[in-house]
């Protein structure tokens, strides 16, 4: 009985070995003539694969008062504050980033420029839609821009309209001299149709 | 002689084991990737034609912002059977060789409708109004259709059908040859068919759980983004059911091969005992 036992597990083993050994070999072969194409194919797919961190904690975003710099910039796409213009009845969150998308939603930051706090120039921009900035020509000197982050409160004053061509806004002054924003949107604003040029207002920070 | 024999045997083997793998791999690809009706079924899976309709709004509402004009301009201009039914065109398109296109006449005329209906239209903003049904009409056409090349797409289609069916037909005549060959080196001891047969199997389903770890461990499958969302997730579900296809093939080949051996192992273990019987036998005579 032992003995059959012995024959059947001989008989057994040797075919799973054999079978592992063809198995193996025809790997080896695979990888030795398709290896590079298989790495290739491996890699481009991976290009297009994107991996999502879960386990990512979300920092708070905090400004240095000091450094006059923000501490964990917000995602490009997200919102991380309101604009509030009292005058024009204007209550729009702020998104970081300038695309299409986020201009959809409200207003748009352009990743050029400087946070709020920071010191520089601002550059935000919307849509001259009814429910955005449509009556952004209404503004005058003077009247307030209030901008609410995670991180403060600033308030602005108006100080200035310009009226510029689309090809021109990169001539938009960035410096860091002096806390500045800029808001733009397309013009004229009952125009029907793609708009070439954009409606300025210029405001100083003031508290 | 008798290493010789057994030299052949092994070689006959992994011929087999090739040929069967290869059959496992034209069966999957053909019955996924190139049917027209696999491709249909999982579109109505991940509900891939609601969700182009959705990106069709958006992307509309894109331009509505930009335009000046207001948003009841674009109200019911285009239904998601609309879109359904390009999508199936594309599709036949690219899988059956027709040349239909995607006609945009019905949003446009949607489109002047709801315009006409606001009394927004005049001589003076006549030219961008036309300019932006235009706009609305392309987006719509690229939204629903990304590629230009459906032509090319088919033509590949079809080269891919032909040189798989030829392999197919290759790789089966090598199939019933290497059984005829290992049959008549094994003609003595049939057993050895059995497990010849056993072995080819075993090695083609641990073959096909190796591949199926190494894709699955080099790829984020479940992260590729193509296009977008809606075509990224066909694409994602496409490729894991053709690892869990060729995962399932592994698993009934894994189940026949251990039948096999076992088979095999009764056999060996029954007829050397009656060896032994018969040697005891002759000692005691």
């Amino acid at each position: 009985m032992q003995n059959k036992f012995v024959q059947a597990l001989k008989a057994t083993i040797s075919s799973i070995i054999v079978a592992l050994f063809i198995t193996g070999l025809l790997i080896l072969v695979i990888y030795l003539f398709l290896g590079q194409e298989i790495g290739t194919i491996f890699s481009l797919v991976n290009k297009v694969s994107i991996t999502i961190n879960t386990n990512k904690v979300e920092e708070p975003t905090v400004i240095n008062e000091e450094k006059k710099s923000l501490e964990n910039y917000p995602e490009y796409g997200t919102q991380y504050g309101t604009i509030e213009i009292e005058k024009i009845d204007v209550n729009l969150p702020i998104y970081f980033g300038d695309t299409l998308e986020v201009l959809k939603k409200g207003i748009g930051h352009s990743s050029g420029s400087y946070f709020p706090g920071e010191g520089g120039s601002i550059i935000y921009m919307g849509h001259n839609y009814k429910k955005m900035l449509k009556r952004l020509g209404e503004l005058q000197i003077g009247n307030e821009i209030k901008i609410t982050t995670s991180y403060g409160e600033y308030t602005y004053k108006v100080y200035d309209m310009q009226l510029i061509k689309e090809t021109e806004l990169d001539k938009l002054p960035v410096q860091r001299d002096k806390e500045i924003l800029m808001l733009y949107t397309c013009y004229p604003f009952n125009n029907i149709g793609y708009a070439t040029q954009r409606y300025v207002v210029y405001a100083e920070l003031v508290k | 002689m008798k290493v010789i024999v057994n030299i052949i045997k092994f070689i006959v083997i992994t011929i087999l084991t090739t040929c069967v793998i290869s059959i496992g791999i034209i069966t999957t690809v053909s019955s996924i990737i190139l049917n027209q009706d696999y491709i249909t079924q999982k579109l109505e899976e991940t509900n891939f034609y609601a969700e182009i309709y959705e990106s069709v709004k958006s992307n509309f509402e894109n331009y509505i912002y930009q335009s000046g004009l207001d948003e009841e301009v674009l109200n019911d201009i285009c239904t998601e059977e609309k879109v359904k039914n390009d999508i199936n065109i594309i599709l036949n398109n690219i899988f059956q060789g027709t040349d239909e296109k995607i006609d945009t006449t019905e949003i446009s005329n949607n489109l002047h409708a709801n315009i006409d209906k606001l009394g927004i239209k005049n001589s003076r903003n006549e030219e961008a109004i036309e300019q932006f049904v235009t706009q609305i009409c392309n987006e719509y056409t690229n939204t629903v259709l990304h590629t230009d090349y459906e032509d090319n797409i088919h033509d590949m289609y079809v080269k891919a059908n032909t040189i798989l069916s030829k392999i197919y037909d290759i790789v089966t005549i090598t199939l019933v040859l290497g059984i005829i060959v290992l049959a008549l080196l094994n003609f003595k001891k049939p057993s050895k068919n059995i497990q010849g047969i056993g072995i080819v199997l075993f090695a083609t389903a641990i073959f096909n759980f190796i591949a199926c770890n190494i894709v699955t461990s080099k790829i984020n499958i479940q992260g590729i983004k193509i296009f977008n969302d809606a075509f990224s997730n066909v694409i994602v579900k496409i490729i894991q059911e053709t690892i869990d296809k060729i995962m399932a093939f592994g698993a009934g080949v894994m189940v026949i091969a251990i039948i096999l051996i076992a088979i095999y192992a009764a056999i060996m273990a029954k007829n050397n005992s009656k060896e032994k019987i018969i040697e005891e036998k002759t000692t005691d005579k």
